[in-house]
């Protein structure tokens, strides 16, 4: 079975007295273990996607599985669960908490999720680790370059250990030789067995994807593997 | 979400906007203060009341007095001996809840005292029983009281405050005990003097024997030039209960006794200090009622203060919240994040009400009537301190739930 069933999704909303169909029948399954890109251009529908295999919003019509689970009928509750245990976000301008240090910013899923303390600064120090910013753990997001601030999110996407790491335009804020280097980072989280998908409006960022699903007007336009 | 890590994140937040947490605050601490120094001064006036009232003898002492009759005993109310020494005879064999009782006779007008060149003159000066020093709670500083044989002989001896011994003997060397002072014109032998007392009026006293002040003060009766013989009446009846726990059995065992002796005549009643102690109850209550109700709105004030500047931290914050929703936080573990901020902005400001308040009583206390100075009572710190926690709980709850209802998407595009 698939990690991710998309089966009929219509994301409609209402602007005015007008229907506009951000998604107008999406069909595709995410296996686990992929490195999938979805691209298209602003305003064709791929945030709404991710916002939905994200299970940050649920569809108007159609079904979407996410390891077993349907999310178009779950609560407000069991979205925010599923978002806690199977999915790391990345974001485009990183998201960290400004207040937080690195270590707990790493560490903030973790006040929602039922985890001791000693564990807890285990796996923070490990998701760290990976990311290669152990020794920043008492600085302050503002005291990070843009790429550094970017593998904390990383880190913070990571130390749940989900099924999906979800990465919202990654790389939209660095300049491009450090966008290459979070890539790199992606592309090892992938070889380590992680399944990603990165969202993005740039074909080239999509490249570094194994598979390329494009979407335009709402529908899925084009479905590309690399040959392995 | 994890209690401890909340709380954490609430002290963070008031770390990060020192003064803003503080001008909160401020309602709550200044409601929290006063809510203090209301309780301690209310406490002080009630504590300086009940002293008084022990000093005059406290719930135990109650006075026999003059009654109007009820219409109905109108046409027959001279049938009434009215209130003799046989009252006080019958109250002593007859009303066992009754400890003492201490009747006395005022001797009327102004009473001039002389001792060799000095006088002074008395408002009130009595006739009294060797239990008068029990109902109405005296002291022998010097000396000593009256004897049956005082009574008996109607003996001239007197017994004085220490306001009436420093008129008469100063601070000169003659001792008052011994010495012969003139009474409207009667010697009297000093035989004792009365401790002092922090009651100017108590420290007046002149006492004589009830018999003595009978003989020579109401010997005579005149009434349209005609001798009606010696006025027998008394003009106080002042008793101690045994019991105050039985105070409505006693008061109407009197009542029964009193019935036979003014051949059932209801011109008598009773003063006492239970109305006075009702009364003091009920003005403390007032007081405090309104009080209450004035801090009820600082509070509240306080209240929406907190209320307000959450509602706009929670906008200024939410990024942060669709972040937290984002990894996971349930719209009820945000909602508990926001509102353990408020309690512990208010628990905080709890405290520091505390500090305040307590230093407004001891400002309080140099400035109050001494007898009357404010009481500082942990029940009183202790309701201060809830109310300031009760008000952050609600003051918290609508920024807690808005915070909650949050989309995270629309969150997270927050600028």
């Amino acid at each position: 079975m698939a990690l991710i069933e998309i089966r009929d999704v219509f994301k409609t909303y209402l602007l005015g007295s007008q229907e506009i169909h951000a998604l107008d029948g999406v069909n595709t399954d995410i296996v686990a273990g992929e490195y999938v890109a979805i691209v298209g251009p602003s305003g064709s529908g791929k945030s709404t996607l991710m916002h939905l295999i994200g299970c940050l919003d649920v569809p108007t019509k159609g079904t979407l599985t996410l390891d077993g689970v349907e999310i178009s009928k779950a609560s407000n509750a069991k979205l925010s669960r599923l978002r806690g245990d199977k999915i790391g976000f990345v974001f485009q301008s990183f998201n960290l908490l400004p207040k937080l240090n690195v270590m707990e910013n790493v560490e903030l899923p973790f006040i929602y999720g039922g985890v001791g303390s000693k564990q807890r600064r285990e796996r923070v120090l490990k998701a760290l680790t990976a990311v290669g910013l152990a020794d920043r753990s008492k600085h302050r997001p503002n005291q990070l370059s843009g790429g550094q601030a970017q593998r904390v999110a990383i880190a913070r996407a990571l130390v749940n250990e989900p099924k999906l790491i979800l990465a919202d335009e990654p790389t939209g804020a660095l300049d491009s030789h450090t966008g290459e280097t979070i890539l790199g980072m992606f592309r090892e989280l992938h070889a380590q067995g992680n399944t990603v998908v990165l969202v993005t409006h740039d074909p080239k960022i999509a490249a570094a994807a194994d598979r390329r699903i494009e979407i335009l007007d709402g529908k899925i336009v084009g479905d590309h593997r690399k040959a392995t | 979400m994890n209690l401890w890590l909340g709380t954490r994140e609430g002290l963070r937040e008031m770390a990060a906007h020192k003064f803003r947490s503080f001008l909160t605050m401020l309602g709550i601490i200044l409601g929290v203060a006063s809510l203090m120094a209301m309780f301690s001064l209310t406490a002080g006036l009630a504590e300086g009341f009940r002293k008084a009232l022990t000093e005059w003898g406290g719930l135990a002492s109650v006075e026999v007095v003059d009654a109007d009759v009820p219409d109905s005993q109108e046409a027959i109310k001279d049938m009434s001996p009215g209130r003799t020494y046989k009252d006080v005879l019958a109250l002593r064999s007859s009303a066992p809840l009754v400890d003492f009782v201490s009747p006395s006779m005022r001797i009327n007008g102004n009473i001039v005292l002389t001792y060799k060149n000095q006088q002074t003159s008395v408002g009130w000066s009595r006739g009294v029983e060797q239990t008068y020093l029990n109902v109405e709670q005296y002291q022998m500083g010097a000396g000593r009281f009256f004897t049956d044989l005082d009574l008996e002989k109607r003996n001239r001896v007197v017994v004085i405050g220490t306001f009436i011994k420093q008129q008469l003997f100063g601070s000169g060397n003659d001792s008052p005990i011994g010495a012969t002072i003139s009474i409207d014109g009667h010697h009297f032998t000093v035989v004792g003097v009365f401790v002092d007392y922090d009651n100017e009026f108590k420290n007046r006293a002149c006492v004589m024997p009830l018999t003595t002040v009978q003989e020579l003060w109401h010997g005579v009766t005149m009434e349209n030039g005609i001798n009606q013989g010696p006025n027998l009446k008394l003009d106080r009846i002042n008793v101690r209960l045994k019991d105050t726990s039985r105070f409505d059995e006693s008061i109407e065992q009197m009542r029964n006794v009193l019935n036979q002796t003014h051949r059932g005549i209801q011109d008598y009643g009773f003063n006492t200090k239970e109305d006075w102690a009702e009364s003091v109850d009920n003005s403390v209550k007032g007081v405090r009622i309104s009080g209450g109700l004035i801090v009820l709105v600082t509070l509240i004030a306080g209240g929406i203060g907190i209320t307000n500047i959450m509602l706009a931290s929670i906008k200024e914050r939410t990024r942060e919240i669709g972040i937290r929703r984002a990894v996971g936080a349930l719209p009820s573990s945000i909602f508990l994040q926001i509102a353990l901020e408020s309690v512990v902005l208010s628990i905080m400001a709890g405290f520091l009400g505390l500090a305040v308040g307590y230093g407004l009583v001891e400002i309080l206390k140099k400035v109050a009537l001494q007898e009357q100075a404010p009481i500082l009572e942990w029940s009183a710190v202790f309701y201060s301190f809830i109310a300031a926690v009760v008000t952050g709980v609600l003051a918290g709850m609508l920024p807690a739930w808005k915070a909650s209802q949050m989309n995270p998407i629309e969150a997270l595009k927050f600028e």
